[in-house]
């Protein structure tokens, strides 16, 4: 078995070489090469935890002690972490990793992993196009073979969405299923914190460290441990929903019913079209609820206790957030707006809770286009159109997972499996049955 | 309109331009969400159970408080039955004042941490507001 010190040297002396061009890290662990000591003497003595081996980096909006959670911003560009967001201590109790802090979209606001004010993080998979966003470098850092595993967050597809464009797999978890403290937030009602790697299985390992209650974080819920003997065994039966709508991409849909076609060959599952109701408001609902949280979440940075105030070092992306969730939090709307958001929140969700009475999962592709170049004019509601497929799990709240399902043109196309709330396990499940295939 | 969404300082003539785009676009996604049917009650905060079962995190904390010896107060003198000998109570002292220590140091680093994170301090107090108000 290969040490930790010998596999994280390989990792940096990769990076070293390599994230000049892709741009996945804003900084690297200072103290990694003797904590990989410890974990090997650890590991000797019988005495390591379940994620000794793991090395794994973490986006710089969750706060790891000592490292700097910069959110990609000029405004927290010198914040060092005063303490461990709750996943973190998990890790490093279970004897994970830590490698580094990764780029990604400034304050999670964007689609394509441009808006760092350190440089847009490239796609491993054709340096000219967008990783993704908003955990462009969590995504590219696992493409790039820099680590094993990351850490991301998801609010509207941050996790999923530079999964399916980076070719790995990304999970956004249940709400509630993970705690949040820690993660610097972008809209408290939809954050999550994500987990992406190179295969379901280890992202599974890494999510059932992770999951659970802790006092930190109200709204966390227990839940099962995942079996992951079970992970392997292929579901005898089992009804996929295929998402009946239409995306401008043929070929996009093409792949991905291509794969569940097989796999209903395969395994011999039920596979039926579904046409799903509020779609069309989605990402209309989604936009207004995070332009009111953000604005009101970003507030504290005004350049009193740490940092540099936002308002007057934000990329454009940033301001357009404020700005818009300013307007429509005025008092004179009354929280109309973001009131009626939260209605179709609800809906979507009383929608998905309908699917799940006669469905396993509801599968779809992850994005509903091919990645832009980077540095490419695009119009507002085209960037907003990457999320469009991938708000609805946050928007429900319930679980889901982008797996790798082919490839347009050399660049990866994903396939997203979405599951009932708490459901990890089968998604797990299903997911690891397509990998199979 | 097409935008260019690398980073870049935002002008304060960008800044109208983004102010009045913004607008528009939330119009634009309000009016699409407003024709949603009206009488759908308070559903942010409607649940179909008003409280969950609590959970309890910590393992000790799952023991009945009269199960735990260590935790068992005597009726006559109210204070906690001494389970351990006099060698093992110095043991535990000196492992108290070691972690007392590491507790100091955890402090004094995180004090260090939150002032090197302001922007605006002095000796001894984060400087949050000079004559702004």
């Amino acid at each position: 078995m290969v040490s930790t010190l010998l596999k994280l040297q390989t990792y940096l002396e990769k990076i070293k070489k390599e994230d000049k061009k892709i741009n996945a890290f804003l900084q690297l662990n200072p103290e990694a090469i003797a904590k990989a000591k410890e974990i090997d003497a650890k590991i000797k003595l019988g005495k390591a935890g379940k994620l000794a081996g793991e090395i794994i980096s973490v986006k710089s909006n969750i706060n790891v002690l000592g490292l700097n959670a910069s959110c990609a911003s000029k405004t927290l560009e010198n914040y060092k972490s005063t303490y461990d967001a709750d996943v973190i201590k998990k890790i490093k109790t279970e004897d994970g990793l830590i490698i580094g802090m990764t780029n990604m979209d400034e304050f999670a606001s964007g689609s394509s992993g441009e808006t760092s004010a350190f440089g847009p993080t490239r796609n491993p998979n054709n340096l000219e196009l967008i990783p993704g966003g908003t955990s462009s470098g969590s995504a590219a850092s696992v493409a790039a073979d820099f680590c094993d595993l990351s850490l991301g967050s998801d609010t509207g597809g941050s996790s999923r969405n530079p999964a399916s464009h980076c070719g790995i797999v990304g999970l956004k978890p249940t709400y509630s299923s993970v705690s949040r403290y820690g993660l610097i937030d972008s809209s408290m009602s939809l954050d999550q914190i994500g987990v992406l790697g190179k295969d379901v299985s280890s992202v599974a390992k890494l999510f059932n460290i992770i999951k659970g209650r802790t006092k930190n974080d109200s709204i966390t819920q227990e839940s099962r441990d995942i079996d992951f003997k079970k992970i392997e065994e292929v579901p005898k039966k089992l009804n996929l929903g295929l998402l009946d709508f239409e995306i401008n991409d043929k070929k996009i849909q093409a792949i991905v019913d291509g794969r569940v076609m097989n796999a209903k060959k395969k395994y011999g599952w039920n596979v039926k079209k579904i046409k799903m109701n509020y779609l069309d408001l989605a990402l209309e609902a989604y936009y207004i609820i995070v332009y009111v949280e953000f604005f009101s979440g970003t507030r504290r940075f005004d350049g009193r206790r740490y940092g540099l105030s936002i308002d007057e070092n934000s990329g454009p992306e940033v301001m357009r957030r404020i700005l818009g969730g300013s307007e429509i939090s005025k008092a004179e709307h009354h929280g109309r707006y973001y009131h009626q958001a939260l209605k179709v929140m609800k809906l979507i969700e009383k929608e998905f809770e309908k699917i799940f009475k006669d469905f396993d999962c509801l599968i779809l592709p992850t994005v509903p286009k091919l990645p832009h170049k980077i540095g490419e004019k695009i119009s507002v509601e085209e960037m907003y159109q990457y999320d469009v497929l991938t708000v609805l799990a946050n928007l429900a709240g319930n679980c889901a997972i982008s797996i790798p399902a082919g490839k347009i043109n050399g660049i990866p196309i994903g396939m997203q499996i979405i599951c009932d709330k708490f459901q990890e396990q089968k998604l797990f499940q299903i997911a690891r049955s397509f990998e199979k295939l | 309109m097409a935008n260019d969404f690398l980073f870049h300082r935002v002008s304060e003539k960008e800044i109208e331009q983004i102010k009045k785009e913004s607008g528009v676009l939330l119009k634009k996604f309000s009016n699409r969400i407003s024709k949603i049917p009206e009488n759908l009650g308070e559903h942010s905060v409607e649940r179909d159970e008003f409280s969950r079962e609590e959970i309890l995190i910590h393992k000790e904390d799952s023991l009945p408080f009269n199960r735990d010896p260590s935790r068992v107060i005597h009726k006559n003198n109210l204070s906690l039955p001494r389970t351990r000998s006099p060698t093992q109570e110095k043991k535990v002292e000196s492992k108290d004042v070691h972690e007392g220590k590491e507790a100091l140091k955890e402090k004094e680093d995180f004090r260090k941490r939150i002032f090197e994170n302001a922007p605006n301090k002095n000796k001894d107090f984060i400087i949050a507001e000079k004559k702004k108000w």
